[in-house]
């Protein structure tokens, strides 16, 4: 047997495995702000695959791809980038030590700094791990754990690195909320939510149509999506989440930027802060509420097509 | 339009069934060819056979989930086309990097030049993917079966690229000793 064998192999495994949500992933355009949601309606496949570079494990150097693989139109965005992977030793340490399991819990990095005058107490000292994946290493780098203010240390904490002034933050991706009241608490998102333009993408004679909205009112979107504290959280992966409207929102104190606050007509929000998918019913009425606020407040404009944004070539 | 009623459309010899596939499942179908193929326009034509080829198989068959099927249906031919571009030296995608990545999960007895019983090895790796998290068995399927680049991955999950990294790299360390352990040395 070689990869071949085994790659043509793993083409045969059962349907099971294949049956999660990859096809609105694929089919689906992006929306402009980057957003990307693992289950919403605007997630999102458009992006550049840069083609080009891929890496010889084992012996550190890189083969460029063949001029073929640098597409300019496609059935997705395609850029003639080049995806250089950095080697170990050209990597800082913050690129390097990406991983943290403290308290029982597993934290990924962000790879942003946190302000000082945001760090709170030292909850403790840790080591941090990074994976040579050149060469198949594991490493570690010791750390203080101090805790973000305003932030629950379940779902995210500070890390400095020995050596090291900048703290940066790593979140736990498998927190879960109880309920929404829990979720903006825990996080203190009234003060630390930043919201972006909304995005609406659907599919019209054959073609995807993107629409941006702007000059939406927080408080408006605080008042109509985020008031009903008791809504629970019912996120399952299993769940499709059919998004219609999909807010972009920052929350920079953990370096997260146009990620993804959607709402689906049939009640639910839907987010993808922390990595992982929340979602809470509010009601029918609230969404659809706020979709018609959208739609009658707002600025809309329809986005120029990207290339790649067409369907299979006839 | 549902995917019972395209495959009815088939077995009444309906043209219009292709059309619909096209739309509803054509950038799926692209992707998986682009994915492997690294070019638009080999990707396109790859994927205008496997509609052909669709055509062509059903009736008689009559595919449990149409998706699915016409997914290995563009996964079979783009890697065939993969294959004899290869020997043209033309590339493509990301099929050379994972073919690399799959080579480390090979047992080191492994006879490059026996035969393998395919059926046993998919049940294996069927099994081996049961036995692992939901989130890497996805990451695994994407990357092996789709052929997705790392970054899409990371993106598509909202994720650190090395969280993805570190996934498939455990997935396969634990594949390897998983057909270590089954003996699978042939």
């Amino acid at each position: 047997m070689n990869e071949k064998t085994l790659l043509k192999a793993i083409g045969g495994i059962d349907d099971r495995f294949l049956m999660f949500d990859t096809q609105e992933q694929t089919d689906r355009k992006s929306i402009k702000h980057g957003a990307v949601w693992v289950v919403c309606a605007a997630a999102a496949l458009a992006v550049c695959i840069g083609a080009a570079v891929v890496l010889q494990h084992g012996r550190n150097e890189v083969k460029s791809a063949p001029e073929s693989s640098v597409v300019t139109s496609a059935v997705t965005t395609y850029k003639s980038e080049i995806a250089y992977e950095k080697q170990w030793n050209e990597m800082t340490d913050e690129e390097r030590y990406t991983l943290l399991e403290y308290g029982g819990e597993s934290y990924d990095s962000r790879l942003s700094a946190v302000p000082q005058e945001f760090l709170g107490e030292k909850a403790g000292s840790a080591q941090a791990v990074g994976y040579d994946l050149f060469n198949d290493k594991k490493h570690t780098l010791g750390c203080e754990v101090f805790a973000i203010d305003g932030i629950d240390q379940n779902c995210a904490v500070a890390v400095k690195y020995d050596g090291q002034e900048n703290a940066y933050a790593f979140v736990n991706a498998y927190y879960r909320p109880q309920t929404l009241g829990q979720f903006i608490d825990d996080l203190s998102l009234e003060e630390n939510l930043v919201f972006g333009d909304i995005y609406c993408n659907y599919f019209e004679n054959g073609e995807y149509v993107s629409m941006k909205y702007t000059g939406a009112d927080g408080g408006v979107i605080w008042n109509m999506l985020l008031s009903d504290r008791t809504a629970a959280n019912v996120y399952s992966d299993n769940d499709w989440y059919d998004v219609k409207m999909d807010i972009g929102v920052d929350v920079p104190l953990l370096g997260y930027k146009n990620i993804s606050l959607g709402v689906t007509e049939d009640g639910y929000i839907v987010t993808n802060i922390l990595d992982t998918g929340k979602a809470f019913y509010i009601g029918k009425d609230k969404t659809e509420a706020f979709i018609k606020y959208v739609e009658s407040e707002c600025k809309g404009e329809v986005l120029p097509k990207e290339n790649g944004d067409e369907a299979v070539p006839e | 339009m549902e995917d019972l009623q395209m495959i009815d459309m088939l077995f009444a010899r309906d043209e219009n069934a292709l059309a619909a596939m096209k739309e509803k499942y054509g950038g799926y179908c692209a992707k998986i060819a682009v994915n492997i193929l690294g070019s638009a326009q080999d990707a396109e034509e790859c994927v205008n056979d496997a509609y052909a080829k669709m055509w062509a198989s059903i009736p008689p068959q009559k595919p449990y989930d149409l998706k699915t099927f016409l997914g290995r249906t563009v996964r079979n031919l783009a890697l065939d086309r993969y294959e004899a571009a290869r020997a043209k030296k033309r590339g493509g995608g990301q099929t050379e990097a994972v073919l690399e990545e799959l080579a480390q999960c090979l047992p080191s007895e492994c006879d490059t030049e026996r035969e393998v019983d395919m059926r046993h090895l998919q049940g294996l790796l069927n099994e081996f993917l049961g036995s692992l998290k939901k989130q890497d068995a996805q990451f695994f399927v994407l990357r092996y079966w789709y052929l997705y680049m790392i970054k899409d991955i990371a993106q598509r999950y909202s994720v650190s690229e090395s969280r993805v990294k570190m996934s498939l790299l455990r997935s396969r360390g634990r594949l390897k000793e998983f057909l270590e352990k089954e003996g699978f040395d042939i």
